[in-house]
């Protein structure tokens, strides 16, 4: 059914005659006339809207399931320690496997095997210290959120923190990834020397926790 | 005597029938105190959803009572938006500057985004034609807006009511529906009887949802955690992430 009124009246693109109602209801008399057609625009546009969708899928899902905020308590804060990081300052290091080559029997495969097993645990202890991080930033977000002054000096020294271990973290993986291949490895002994430091640092801040539980 | 097609004349009688509940609803829960603008929303869209009933549709009559609620409702999405996202953040003086400003940049971000389509957009220079366009722009400015909020909020551990969180999926599902349905309109393909459709038959699901949904309970926040923290804690946490930062940052430069 093909129908022409007045545009003026209507708003009509040539033959189609379009009703709006509520905005969301468009129905046309005539179909697929009229106009320009931007046919080449429908797929950018469509991977775009796919994109919005789906970050609004994900986004509502992190909504919907949040983090157990009771496991952010103080006592955990006062227990944290990077001393169980320590043993990371020897699991890259080099003099034991010339050590091993100087003893009898000495075949590189084993040299081999025994840094790619460094490296797998290695790689373990940077996942605990990714998700030890996660969790004092998640104390530090539950600290701004719900103080009583604004805090966004804090927030902002929270999110270069956040910027900067992230980018750390790839580099460490990307370092990690390319040991094989002859990257000398990290130097764990500097590693763990500026992390004794800080935690000495650390423990001078450190002050008994005033802070009241309440239900 | 023109008249919608059978299945939008189906959902229209859905969409009445779920307006009319939702707005019943909202009002013996009491919620109508709490989000007043989106109540007064949904009853201008009830009222436009009564125009066709009542107004022959290839009236003049019709096409200026469209135009004038039209222009009417999207003026209440905003208010509506700003509404939730003022709920969500009441009484929330730790992130008061921050999210005054995360909004301002926001709002630009998503009219920047907004606009860019616009060159591309084939309307008729009618009053209609103009008022696609608008609402065109300013749907997408809301699900770009809604979009940042969210990720907002994901990223502060806001306290959240299971409400605030129905009402947003449902906005953003309707928004990004209605942006998309005319958007392609405005592009020129004239898919109109399966647009419109698709679009009254997101709304009612948003509607049903809402219904579903929204009560008085949701409207309890979950308190992510009750405690007061020391102000000292926030100097130790900072050392902390220092620390893990400078040990990282040395082993990853050697």
């Amino acid at each position: 059914m093909s129908q022409s009124f007045n545009a003026d009246l209507i708003g009509t693109k040539d033959d189609t005659n379009l009703f709006a109602l509520s905005g969301i209801i468009l129905y046309a008399f005539s179909e697929g006339q009229g106009g320009t057609v931007y046919l080449h625009l429908i797929l950018p546009f469509a991977l775009v809207l796919i994109s919005l969708a789906a970050c609004f899928i994900g986004l509502f899902w992190r909504l919907a399931s949040r983090f157990d905020a009771r496991q952010c308590t103080a006592d955990w804060l006062d227990g944290f320690s990077l001393e169980s990081y320590t043993p990371m300052e020897r699991l890259l290091d080099k003099s034991d496997v010339e050590f091993l080559a100087s003893q009898a029997g000495y075949r590189p495969e084993i040299a081999k095997r025994l840094m790619a097993e460094r490296r797998r645990i290695f790689a373990v202890y940077l996942g605990r210290l990714v998700r030890d991080f996660n969790q004092l930033v998640g104390i530090g977000k539950l600290m701004i959120v719900y103080s009583t002054q604004d805090r966004q000096e804090f927030a902002r020294d929270l999110w270069r923190q956040q910027v900067q271990f992230y980018a750390g973290v790839c580099s460490m993986r990307l370092q990690l990834a390319l040991y094989p291949l002859g990257w000398d490895g990290a130097d764990a002994h500097r590693l763990v020397a500026a992390v004794t430091a800080m935690r000495d640092q650390v423990a001078l801040l450190t002050s008994p926790s005033e802070a009241q539980f309440t239900a | 005597m023109h008249q919608l097609p059978i299945e939008q004349q189906i959902l229209l009688i859905a969409e009445l029938a779920a307006l009319l509940i939702l707005c019943v609803r909202l009002w013996l829960d009491g919620l109508q105190r709490i989000y007043p603008y989106f109540f007064v929303y949904l009853v201008l869209q009830l009222v436009q959803t009564l125009i066709p009933v009542l107004v022959p549709l290839e009236s003049r009559l019709y096409r200026d009572l469209f135009v004038t609620s039209e222009a009417l409702i999207v003026a209440f999405y905003a208010l509506v938006v700003m509404e939730l996202y003022s709920v969500i953040l009441r009484n929330l003086q730790g992130i008061a500057r921050i999210s005054k400003r995360y909004v301002r940049i926001a709002l630009v971000l998503a009219a920047v985004i907004a606009l860019l389509p616009l060159r591309l957009e084939n309307n008729s220079s009618t009053l209609t034609g103009y008022l696609f366009t608008f609402e065109r722009t300013v749907m997408s400015i809301f699900v770009v807006f809604v979009l940042l909020i969210s990720a907002f909020l994901v990223y502060y551990p806001v306290p959240l009511g299971r409400n605030v969180i129905v009402y947003l999926a449902g906005y953003a599902t309707f928004f990004l529906t209605t942006t998309t349905v005319t958007l392609i309109d405005n592009l020129g393909y004239f898919w109109t009887r399966l647009l419109g459709g698709v679009d009254m038959a997101v709304f009612v699901a948003c509607l049903i949802l809402w219904l579903l949904m929204l009560n008085r309970q949701g409207e309890t926040k979950r308190v992510v955690v009750g405690h007061q923290w020391n102000p000292s804690d926030e100097g130790r946490l900072l050392a902390q992430l220092e620390a893990i930062n400078a040990s990282l940052l040395r082993s990853a430069n050697k």
